[in-house]
């Protein structure tokens, strides 16, 4: 960064892409939708974080509905899980009926190169529609 | 660029993924300030068998 009088007695800032591009996070969302999942079944999704970037995720939230009305009034249990397929790390666990949301205090931790992967399953005893939405920023 | 690549170098904000009846996934990616939609159909995703079926750009 170098530092240019901007003509109103205030020094800024003009930085190279590259630059700016280590200073600036760019948001993330991944979102899943597993259809007609079986008991004990589920969709996952995995993403490789580029070379040179950190991905660090903020919060989560999952979901299980039913595509026949006559289960609507059981009980949906589901369960999200995020693993960091490369270390092999249980990053998080969390179950619920019908769905669950957490937003993580300290957020996780993705590193260069490292492979993370976000299974949603249906752990009800009828087919279930399951979803999940995890968020955060990359850089 | 294509979406393929779009997703390696992570030039996204939002990324959907849904399973089709084929057990193919499609690949969804979008990018704030950027008006198109970024979609592949892949099987294998990050595997040694991976393969992109199409890529569609709308």
């Amino acid at each position: 960064m170098t530092d240019y009088p901007d003509g109103s007695g205030h020094q800024v800032d003009l930085v190279t892409r590259a630059e700016w591009a280590a200073i600036e996070a760019t948001d993330k969302n991944f979102a899943l939708l597993a259809s007609g999942m079986p008991a004990g079944y589920g969709g996952l999704m995995v993403y490789n974080v580029p070379a040179g970037k950190t991905l660090y995720l903020t919060q989560a939230s999952f979901m299980s509905y039913v595509p026949a009305a006559a289960n609507a009034e059981l009980n949906q249990i589901c369960g999200l899980v995020i693993i960091n397929n490369t270390t092999g790390a249980f990053m998080w666990r969390q179950g619920g009926n019908g769905g669950g949301a957490v937003v993580f205090g300290k957020p996780l931790t993705i590193n260069a190169g490292e492979q993370v992967q976000f299974t949603v399953y249906n752990i009800s005893n009828h087919v279930t529609d399951v979803a999940l939405s995890v968020g955060g920023y990359e850089r | 660029m294509t979406v393929r690549e779009r997703l390696a170098m992570g030039v996204f904000n939002h990324m959907g993924q849904e399973k089709q009846p084929d057990g193919s996934v499609v690949v969804t990616l979008t990018k704030r300030g950027d008006p198109h939609i970024y979609r592949m159909w892949v099987t294998g995703l990050y595997t040694p068998q991976e393969h992109v079926i199409r890529e569609e750009v709308n």
